[in-house]
């Protein structure tokens, strides 16, 4: 049996939406038998009811089922998405996360009532500080964006303190769109740093930009490794350089997932860094979240980090409120859920265990790298790290096949595809991040897709125009969906 | 490490693949300075003070069952608090559902054909929450109410021309208060507190006056309020000028199962909380934030939306649509910087209200309601009444205590937390006051427990 293509046919069910199984009258979740005398409001009662669907249990339990087969998911398959660090997500964390000890607990209890939710967050903002070699930590932020507004946001409070506000952000321009989409919400302009095609910052790209906006430069915002996998080398000169001004050297930490145990964001002059918890702590990303983005800064920036702070006396977890705090950036204390999982994660490797994450998901990356090569060209020539990146100019020059089409015809190899068209640097991006938890076997199965597909590109055997086509649905119609927007059923005219 | 596959041959196999003799040529570009003091150490106190190896899974449950059992929670304690957080009771397919492998481990859906499910369930989302808040237009979910609301006003300031300046009612949640300020603080925007009166509800006068020296873009009002009752929509709306935005903050959405939608009163945008809709409390999140509006904001609103099309053969299908706001896509001039939502808990939701259904949703706003009746009735006649006595509530409310600090404590030495003091959150004419709160767990006993514990 060929491996490299894994998609098969079987029986996948349709159905329409909930609503359409709707039966007037039938009542599906049953409410405890009412143990007072049932009273209705008689002013602002609401005068029509939500229509909401009125189905059994077994219809529900369908509906979802089926909708749920028509998902690609890690469980299913290989997901070598580059940036979003999609590992397996170890069920005892699920478990654990699910316990009623901690799912039953209001954020508002008095602090004796909820001792062991306070040293779990105390617990996972220590060790987060410690494995990027900073000082403090906060886990409020709900995902990552918020974490690098919440970062910036520090910065622009360490300035107003200290010398007034500075106005500008230097982001490379192979940079995350959240990273300028943050500097504005936090009020910054943000400056776009050309970066050459070696991938990675020059000392004198960053001397050219102190030249031209000096002291009205508040931080430079950098991925490290960056978006193309390439390790940001002259790191440390160029915080150097930030701390001339007084500027501050804040991080994305979106791709820690490489260097844990190998580098450390404190040991390369970083004040400020963010994490996503569902990328490099296995957190499951949900079709699209929860996430946790915890900020982990140096302790000139501490005193900024938002309220509450859970602190230790004596074994007896309490919550201080800063006086020089930024303020809220998540009600209550963030994704508490989120950060279980994590902790779990953490303490299920261990120190040397994270490590060997890291020297895992960069053999990994590498190693498909070397594999697919030959027939991709690559986006840059610098050493990759927990990703690599290739282009499709290769296809494009000599057939014509963009990379929506190689992404296309991944799907009906049974994969889903890589990031695309990001990082914007390389055109035709392909960013392929397999991480550690790929077994070689399944490594090379995604290698023969990727090489079998440029194979037939190349004998001109196939140009993918219409993958994909063993799908549960066809080639979806993106253009026709933002002409005539249907975002509810209520939207429907046929 | 069961979830690390790579064995010793097999690394040795990459490494000559790769064509390099071990790791540390793969690392080469990290300054040797950096990588020589890389190393960290995990230290989780008594127990394991400097974690190494990792734990086995047996361990790791024993070691979080522990860490659970330093809360104290059901059956032994009993608790009445809400202010935007509420217990609920969770049907067993809910958990079940999604924790589904394709739903959990699923990315989010930019590649339509392969997500269809994900898709199709945010879209029913987004009918839901269209469909309780009466509005037209929904997103696919925010982080949770406070910062769903603080992207309410970003987009109202977007929307405006001429002002950035924003009200905010004072008897809106100060913690949604406080998560709006921070949102805020990178621009400068003058924010306006509008007072509540006698009554606990927004002082009609002190809202015109601020509407005309501030000419704001916006004015934040909670329905209910952070008091448990509702403000009457209409005739803030109708004080509002026509260029001044009606954001009304719902950190409750299962109040809208009884009581008249924000829709109906003509709110332009209604964002808020919808965590008592199936999803645990879990000291503060994740809970999922929910935004609707009117289509004719389309362009401005934050974060994802799924929109319904064809597929090329010809059956109906889901996609993320109208990216070009979004940050992938715009970079510094997108609507909003969120990217990751709550698409798992937005799933929830829409399992838990398909569920519940049109009727079952009405008896958990009746139950809600008839507790909280029940409660006051029975509270009253022991000497604690409502601190505001004209509104009208759902099921929570603010109640003036004799001695509350002493029958506080003596609440919490028999395992019941009767609700949340608001001393600290509003000041000494607060000295006295107690929010107390009811959920679908409750029975008669429990609220007479309280009601002869906090009573006496």
């Amino acid at each position: 049996m060929s491996t490299s293509n894994k998609a098969a046919s079987g029986i996948a069910l349709r159905e329409d939406s909930i609503f359409e199984r709707s039966a007037s009258g039938r009542v599906g979740f049953e409410l405890p038998q009412l143990s007072v005398p049932l009273k209705r409001p008689t002013t602002l009662g609401r005068k029509k009811a939500a229509e909401l669907p009125e189905v059994s249990e077994l219809q529900v339990v369908r509906h979802f089922t089926r909708l749920s087969s028509w998902n690609y998911a890690i469980d299913l398959g290989t997901f070598p998405l580059g940036s979003c660090t999609m590992k397996y997500n170890p069920r005892i964390n699920e478990e654990l996360a699910a316990l009623p000890g901690f799912c039953d607990i209001h954020p508002e209890v008095p602090l004796e009532f909820c001792q062991g939710s306070l040293k779990l967050i105390y617990l996972l903002e220590r060790a987060l500080a410690s494995i990027v070699g900073l000082d403090a930590c906060t886990v409020q932020p709900a995902a990552g964006a918020v974490g690098e507004f919440t970062g910036l946001t520090l910065i622009r409070a360490f300035h107003e303190k200290h010398g007034g506000h500075r106005k500008y952000v230097l982001i490379p321009d192979s940079a995350h769109g959240t990273n300028p989409a943050s500097c504005i919400l936090a009020g910054y302009e943000a400056i776009p740093l050309k970066v050459g095609k070696d991938g990675f910052m020059t000392v004198e790209l960053v001397e050219e930009a102190i030249s031209k906006y000096g002291r009205d430069i508040a931080a430079l915002m950098t991925t490290n490794p960056n978006t193309l996998g390439v390790f940001e080398q002259n790191i440390s000169q160029i915080a150097e350089l930030l701390h001339g001004i007084g500027a501050q050297l804040c991080m994305d930490g979106a791709n820690m997932n490489a260097i844990l145990g190998i580098a450390k964001p404190g040991d390369m002059g970083v004040d400020v860094m963010q994490y996503n918890l569902h990328k490099t702590f296995s957190t499951p990303h949900g079709g699209g979240g929860p996430g946790c983005g915890p900020v982990a800064c140096r302790s000139h920036l501490a005193p900024f980090l938002p309220n509450p702070r859970v602190v230790e006396r004596n074994g007896v977890y309490q919550i201080e409120h800063l006086p020089d705090s930024i303020g809220k950036v998540k009600g209550a204390f963030g994704n508490f859920g989120v950060m279980v999982r994590a902790l779990a994660y953490i303490m299920n490797h261990g120190s040397s265990g994270l490590r060997r994450v890291s020297t895992n998901a960069v053999i990994n990356a590498n190693y498909l790298r070397a594999r697919l090569q030959k027939h991709y060209r690559l986006g840059t020539n610098t050493p990759h790290f927990h990703e690599c990146v290739l282009s499709d100019s290769k296809q494009i020059e000599e057939n014509g096949v963009k990379t929506i089409q190689i992404a296309k015809a991944l799907m009906d190899f049974g994969y889903h595809p890589p990031t695309v068209y990001f990082p914007l640097t390389v055109p035709g991006a392909m960013l392929i991040e397999p991480t550690e938890t790929e077994s070689l076997q399944e490594l090379d199965e995604l290698a023969d897709a990727f090489l079998t597909i440029a194979k037939k590109i190349e004998t001109k055997e196939e140009t993918f125009e219409q993958s994909p086509i063993k799908t549960f649905v066809g080639k979806v119609d993106e253009v026709g969906a933002a002409r005539k927007p249907v975002l509810s059923l209520d939207d429907r005219t046929l | 490490m069961p979830s690390l596959p790579l064995t010793p041959e097999e690394e040795k196999k990459a490494f000559q693949t790769i064509g390099v003799q071990s790791f540390d040529d793969l690392i080469a570009t990290i300054p040797p300075k950096i990588r020589e003091s890389a190393r960290f150490q995990l230290d989780f106190g008594n127990e394991y003070n400097n974690l190494t190896s990792g734990l086995s899974e047996h361990e790791l449950r024993d070691y979080f069952l522990k860490l659970s059992a330093l809360n104290k929670t059901n059956p032994e304690t009993l608790h009445f608090l809400g202010g935007g957080v509420y217990d609920n009771i969770i049907p067993a397919i809910v958990n079940q559902l999604a924790l589904r492998g394709e739903f959990l481990t699923c990315y989010t859906p930019y590649q339509p054909e392969i997500s269809q499910g994900t898709l199709q369930a945010i879209f029913e989302f987004q009918t839901l929450m269209c469909r309780i808040t009466q509005m037209p237009l929904s997103n696919a979910s925010m982080y949770d109410g406070p910062t769903s609301t603080a992207e309410a006003v970003l987009m109202a300031q977007r929307l405006s021309k001429s002002s950035n300046s924003v009200l905010l009612a004072t008897n809106l949640s100060p913690e949604y208060r406080t998560v709006i300020r921070t949102f805020l603080s990178g621009h400068e925007t003058q924010i306006g507190e509008v007072l509540f009166n006698s009554d606990g509800l927004i002082d009609l006068d002190h809202l015109s006056k601020l509407t005309q020296s501030l000419e704001p873009c916006a004015l934040v009002v909670s329905y209910p309020n952070y008091f448990g009752s509702f403000e009457d929509l209409a005739t803030i709306k109708k004080l509002l000028p026509s260029n001044c935005l009606l954001i009304v903050a719902v950190p409750d959405l299962s109040a809208l199962s009884l009581f008249e939608p924000p829709g109906s009163f003509g709110a332009d945008i209604v964002a808020g909380e919808a965590q008592q809709l199936g999803t645990p409390m879990l000291f503060g999140g994740p809970h999922v934030g929910f935004f609707t509006t009117k289509k004719e904001y389309l362009r401005q609103l934050p974060g994802r939306i799924v929109g319904e099309t064809l597929d090329s053969r010809g059956d109906r299908c889901y996609t993320l649509t109208l990216s070009t706001r979004e940050q992938h896509i715009r970079r510094d001039k997108a609507t909003s910087n969120i990217c990751t939502n709550q698409g798992l808990i937005a799933l929830r939701t829409t399992i838990y209200l398909s569920f519940l259904g049109k009727l079952g949703f009405q008896k958990l706003g009746e139950t809600n309601y008839s507790l909280f009746e029940y409660l006051k009735e029975q509270l009253s006649i022991r000497g604690i009444s409502l601190k505001y006595n004209q509104a009208s509530y759902y099921r929570e409310g603010v109640f003036e205590v004799p001695h509350l600090e002493k029958r506080f404590q003596k609440c919490l030495s028999q395992n019941i937390v009767p609700g949340i003091p608001l001393r600290d959150k509003f000041g000494p004419a607060f000295e006295n006051s107690l929010l107390v709160t009811v959920n679908p767990k409750h029975n008669r006993q429990q609220l007479d427990l309280l009601c002869e514990v906090l009573g006496s």
